[in-house]
């Protein structure tokens, strides 16, 4: 291989994860000197990034829904309050905690490799049992997981309140921050997706006995992905708790599960770019549907803020994203550098693109 | 014993609105591998319907309620299922829950978010003394509704042409429409049917609560699919059974766990519900043709 096809074949590679990268990135620049409204919207829909990208490391790249993941993102979330509510604070908020826990506390980097940490070990002993699981009974006993895990923050007074709001974290999430974190584990997401390990699941997730006969392990392959998702889904949860301050268990119920899987699926879950952008459009059709929620006049009709409208809005655009592209806005695939598709059609595809072909690639270039 | 006996009827009255609400969960998910989220609004719409009817005598009231659920159902399978049948589970899956999005949030612009009061006839709240027994009559009635509709459907789904179409294209439904079956029609019919069940859950639950709530279904429809996977995907018996058990499991756990642990009985029934899900990943009654063949 010259150094000019290989350097071509390096930004190949490279490209997808890069330009994810500048999109986000480039998000947050352009609204940095907005309102403080709009501020926390990017903050908000790059902690739903966070939440999705995690979300796409176990479902996206195994296949197999999980309902529970945000689960996960509790246990960061309530591991970032323990960690970060300063000692005196802590001391009557949380009373009953125990010792060690009561004394310690974290902030910034730590906190949040620490709450991810908590987060993945939560998810080696889940993994152990769900791994073994496939398709829907993995996915429902993922969803009992996360029942599991709300009503025992729900009644655990002393070291989550019980259902009483969480309050006195410290806010520190910027739109920076969460933009740093973002970029962090679009990398981490793209670098196990192109893994061994990454390539091995993904086969599997095309089909699982082809992956059986070539020796993949699919419990092994998809141990590791999980508690991966597990760690990234805990980061999300430091990023939640300390971007709102308070929250009750009721945050990382059904309502965040459902959002989350909804991005992922409507981005399209076979790709990092389509939890990225499916992140990104429902986040910014969410807010877009809220401001005109709040009220508007049209002609002689003015329209009060009229509750629940912006979410009947968002539901029928999901709907309607569904019926015509139903794999979801990027149908799976990976951003790539080149034409596009439809100019590409018929060329044969570039030899030695990646070593698992996309979907569409699996067919042979007839 | 009389306690024991009290237990039991709770326990065997809570199965029975849970084996009625997986069965319509069951019959769509068989047939289009559709877990249907949007069931649990249409036990509010029959909620809602019955909250609108209540100036009509019980039998209209009922039997509007049951008619406007059926209507929703059909329309919703028009509108929003159609489109995007034949797609894999998770965009179905999607879709669905922001069907049931779009009408709870439909639920709280026209009657606003909180509850409402619907008052249905007193003789289905009534309690009845049998011996030193105290019953409530809705626990008899919600157990013989669940019986009637169960023997009902299962020598439907047995006999009778479209029931036989049905569980065809639940066992393979390509294979079923090169044999003639008329996909428009089997699916048109489980969301009637599936609907028929909604209705009547939406009585049984309204009964006992006395007010609808935008928000009313959604708790009971992750019941039914809890209920239908852990009997065995796309099994009704297996969903039948299924909800019995959940129901039987819920009140057990009630009565037996320590006054300590009993507000964590959710977190225990969803372990037990992991623990039957690793013992039997295909679910109580597995179905021959849900096995995975190389």
């Amino acid at each position: 291989m010259s150094p000019r096809e290989a350097l071509a074949k390096g930004w190949r590679s490279t490209f997808p994860v890069v330009s994810l990268c500048l999109i986000v990135a480039l998000i947050v620049l352009v609204t940095m000197g907005g309102s403080e409204v709009l501020q926390r919207h990017v903050t908000e829909m790059l902690v739903n990034l966070v939440l999705v990208v995690g979300l796409y490391v176990f479902a996206g790249t195994s296949g197999v829904l999980s309902f529970g993941q945000m689960s996960f993102m509790a246990i960061g979330a309530y591991s970032t309050a323990i960690l970060t509510i300063p000692v005196v604070q802590k001391q009557f908020l949380l009373p009953d905690l125990p010792g060690f826990l009561a004394d310690v506390h974290l902030s910034g980097i730590p906190a949040a490799v620490a709450a991810g940490g908590v987060a993945a070990v939560f998810a080696v002993f889940i993994g152990l049992v769900i791994c073994r699981l496939s398709g829907l009974a993995a996915s429902l006993a993922m969803f009992a997981v996360l029942v599991i895990v709300h009503e025992v923050a729900r009644n655990w007074d002393a070291v989550t309140r019980g259902s009483r709001t969480m309050i006195g974290v410290p806010v520190t999430v910027t739109p920076g921050v969460a933009l740093g974190w973002a970029l962090v584990v679009i990398v981490i997401a793209y670098l196990f997706q192109r893994s061994a390990s990454g390539l091995r699941l993904r086969a599997s997730r095309e089909d699982e006995f082809a992956a059986r006969s070539i020796g993949v392990s699919i419990p092994r392959e998809r141990f590791g992905a999980f508690v991966l998702s597990g760690f990234i889904v805990g980061i999300g949860g430091y990023l939640y708790a300390q971007y709102q301050g308070a929250f009750t268990p009721n945050a990382f119920f059904t309502h965040i599960t459902f959002i989350t899987i909804a991005m992922l699926v409507i981005g399209g879950t076979k790709s990092l770019s389509g939890a990225v952008v499916g992140a990104i459009v429902v986040s910014l059709l969410t807010n877009l549907f809220n401001s005109i929620e709040d009220g508007f006049t049209l002609g002689p009709v003015s329209f009060g803020g009229r509750d629940g409208l912006s979410d009947m809005a968002l539901a029928a655009f999901i709907l309607i994203i569904l019926a015509l592209r139903p794999e979801g806005i990027t149908k799976g695939r990976e951003l790539r550098w080149g034409r596009p598709a439809w100019l590409r059609r018929r060329q044969a595809a570039p030899p030695g693109d990646d070593v698992v072909p996309a979907a569409d690639d699996a067919r042979p270039a007839a | 014993m009389t306690q024991t006996l009290q237990h039991v009827i709770d326990a065997v009255s809570l199965g029975s609105l849970y084996a009625l609400i997986a069965l319509g969960v069951a019959l769509i998910f068989g047939i289009m591998n559709l877990l249907n989220f949007a069931y649990g609004e249409l036990i509010m719409i029959g909620g809602y319907a019955l909250y609108f009817l209540r100036d009509l005598p019980f039998a209209f009231q009922a039997l509007g309620a049951i008619a406007v659920v059926v209507l929703a159902s059909v329309l919703i399978e028009r509108i929003a299922f159609r489109p995007v049948r034949g797609a894999n589970a998770a965009v179905l899956l999607v879709t669905s829950f922001a069907v049931s999005f779009a009408l709870q949030s439909l639920a709280i612009v026209v009657f606003g978010a909180r509850a409402k009061g619907v008052s249905l006839p007193s003789w289905l709240d009534d309690s009845l003394a049998i011996g030193s027994l105290r019953v409530s009559s809705l626990s008899l009635i919600t157990v013989g509704v669940a019986v009637v509709v169960l023997v009902t459907f299962a020598i439907f789904l047995k006999r009778s042409p479209m029931g036989i179409q049905m569980r065809a294209a639940a066992e393979s439904f390509g294979t079923a429409r090169l044999m003639g079956v008329k996909a428009n029609s089997v699916i048109v019919a489980a969301f009637v049917l599936s609907a028929l069940l909604a209705g009547i859950v939406a009585i049984l639950v309204v009964a006992q609560g006395g007010t609808v709530s935008p928000t009313m279904g959604s708790s009971l429809v992750l019941v039914a699919f809890v209920a239908t996977i852990i009997g065995g995907m796309g099994s009704l018996s297996g969903a039948a059974l299924g909800g019995f058990l959940l129901g039987a499991l819920t009140v057990a756990l009630q009565v037996l766990l320590p006054e300590s642990l009993r507000p964590y009985r959710d977190a225990f029934l969803y372990g037990a519900v992991i623990v039957i899900l690793v013992v039997r990943p295909g679910g109580l009654v597995a179905v021959r043709s849900a096995l995975e063949r190389v």
